[in-house]
């Protein structure tokens, strides 16, 4: 396909993942409803400290902006997790278009990466409005003029697009599985990354074996980078966290478009590709 | 002449029942997918929150109180998505005109969902347990089986009530319904204090989180399973969720006639993809 082709059917399918996400009302309407569920997300995670210290004893001011950062940022993750967990089932079963997208003369893969790129749009002023929300009403100690923001914006780009290469992945068995109730497939899929890449607390807590499969998820390193553009840690630690970041991510990369031709070969192969589940 | 049509109505909606439970059991059976997706991966964000209670050295039963809350939340999204917005996917697939023309009573329908749907789901919230009891060494105390399964049933029929209130709202709307479905998870798993006590909440949020039924079911479940109350201790749990279940079911069933004429008149009832 000429990079012309390719760039039409990936802004069109951003326009659509749009217009299926947010169409059903108005903007202001729409934009509250995308905001109240990361807030009230951030909000158990903040009362889990905050009743943790109650009863335990531990009151540790920099670990709760520590999991605050953490939780805002995974918005990311468990939105495009989510949106990618549901878009083969939604297009299959609900408005019976994935045939139609098939035989259209767009790339697959580019379709995907627009729909998880839509909700990657949306997640992150999710994410910029529940910082705010941290610092004027939490009163969470983040100073936004000592933000590395170069180092932020660079973790975000290769981060973005670890998570929808992981997306893609998700999408694929999609196409292989039946409709599983409201898609929560993508929710708890997520939650591997959630426990796993010191989301809420430092990978030093876990068990070892869990410390290796921390170490090859490129998440973690995309954690301890936009902690670190965060808080301002030295250049040199955010260097290696997102050279780590961008060999996983080129390596799942290339890993998520086998297991999509894969998918996709199988899904043929059996016939699934308009399937529907009725139960 | 009057009793022969009652028990034939009768007769017709047992086996409604019982044909949408069967339809519930035998789809999930179909994709053994959701041990893996419903069960273990869930799991994963649950020991995220038993890592934070470790980090802040909380007592061990705080770790059970978590176990429970994701147990319960299974519960919880069944309701939510495979009771409540079922109908909206019937009727995005053609399937809730049949439905409606059949000479059957909507609550057996739905009461047949919500059977299969418990079934399913106590699958899913025991496979939570074991997990978490072999893995966290979560104790469980049961000291009054006999209050523990009246709870448990008071708290089950009052949320499927509840989630027969949920469905009536979908015959009458599409994506609106849909979206405020996803509004109902984390802002009433923060409420309703899946992951923490809700009494650690401040007084005006315990005082909105108590229109909820499953804030009472999860504390009185809680108390039974993991602090070994007795029936005595949760008998104030026990009065309000059989107010719940009472009040909602009759709720529901007005709710489903009178959203389904509306739906009529506003030729709304066939409507795909609003």
């Amino acid at each position: 396909m000429a990079v012309k082709d390719i760039a039409r059917s990936f802004s069109r399918s951003v326009w659509l993942g749009w217009k299926v996400d947010a169409n059903w009302t108005d903007p202001w309407l729409f934009a509250i409803y995308s905001v109240i569920r990361p807030i009230a997300g951030m909000l158990i995670v903040i009362f889990l400290l905050l009743v943790g210290s109650q009863v335990g004893g531990n009151t540790d001011p920099e670990y709760l902006t520590y999991v605050f950062v953490g939780n805002v940022f995974f918005i990311l993750v468990a939105q495009i997790m989510l949106s990618m967990g549901w878009v083969i089932h939604e297009d299959r079963e609900h408005y019976e278009v994935l045939k139609y997208i098939y035989i259209s003369p767009a790339s697959f893969y580019v379709y995907l990466l627009g729909r998880a790129c839509s909700t990657a749009l949306m997640a992150l002023v999710s994410v910029a409005i529940s910082l705010l929300f941290g610092v004027a009403v939490l009163r969470m100690p983040i100073d936004f003029l000592s933000v590395n923001y170069p180092a932020l914006g660079l973790s975000l780009i290769i981060g973005l697009v670890a998570i929808a290469s992981f997306g893609m992945i998700l999408a694929s068995v999609a196409l292989l599985t039946a409709r599983h109730g409201g898609g929560m497939v993508g929710e708890a899929v997520s939650g591997i990354f959630y426990l796993f890449c010191g989301v809420l607390f430092p990978v030093s807590v876990l068990p070892a074996w869990a410390q290796v499969l921390s170490g090859v998820l490129p998440l973690t390193y995309w954690m301890n980078a936009i902690r670190g553009s965060m808080f301002g840690v030295g250049p040199t630690e955010i260097a290696n966290n997102l050279t780590v970041l961008a060999g996983f991510t080129a390596f799942f990369y290339l890993v998520s478009m086998g297991v999509l031709r894969l998918a996709d070969y199988l899904a043929r192969d059996k016939g699934l590709i308009d399937i529907t589940t009725e139960h | 002449m009057r009793q022969v049509a009652f028990s034939g109505d009768l007769q017709r909606n047992l086996q409604t029942i019982i044909a949408r439970t069967y339809v519930r059991i035998v789809g999930s059976a179909r994709e053994p997918s959701w041990l893996l997706w419903d069960t273990v991966l869930p799991m994963l964000t649950l020991s995220a929150y038993v890592y934070v209670y470790k980090v802040m050295n909380a007592p061990r039963e705080f770790t059970g109180f978590v176990i429970v809350g994701g147990a319960m939340i299974a519960f919880w999204l069944n309701i939510l998505w495979d009771m409540a917005a079922q109908l909206y996917w019937e009727k995005e697939t053609g399937n809730l005109e049949p439905f409606l023309i059949a000479p059957i009573s909507r609550m057996a329908m739905l009461m047949g969902m919500a059977i299969g749907g418990i079934f399913n789901t106590t699958l899913r919230a025991l496979g939570i347990f074991i997990v978490g009891a072999l893995v966290f060494q979560v104790e469980f105390l049961i000291a009054d089986p006999v209050a523990a399964a009246l709870v448990f049933a008071l708290t089950f029929a009052s949320l499927y009530s509840l989630g027969m209130v949920f469905a009536s709202v979908f015959l009458m709307y599409g994506r609106e319904a849909w979206h405020t479905s996803h509004l109902l998870q984390e802002p009433i798993y923060f409420l309703s204090g899946f992951y923490f006590p809700v009494k650690f909440l401040p007084f005006w949020l315990q005082v909105a989180a108590s229109v909820i039924p499953v804030t009472f079911g999860l504390d009185a479940i809680r108390k039974i399973l993991i602090l070994g109350a007795g029936l005595k201790e949760v008998s104030l749990h026990v009065i309000v969720l059989t107010i719940f279940w009472l009040v909602l079911l009759f709720m529901a069933r007005w709710l489903l006639q009178y959203m389904e004429d509306h739906g009529r008149r506003e030729g709304r009832l066939t409507l795909r993809w609003q």
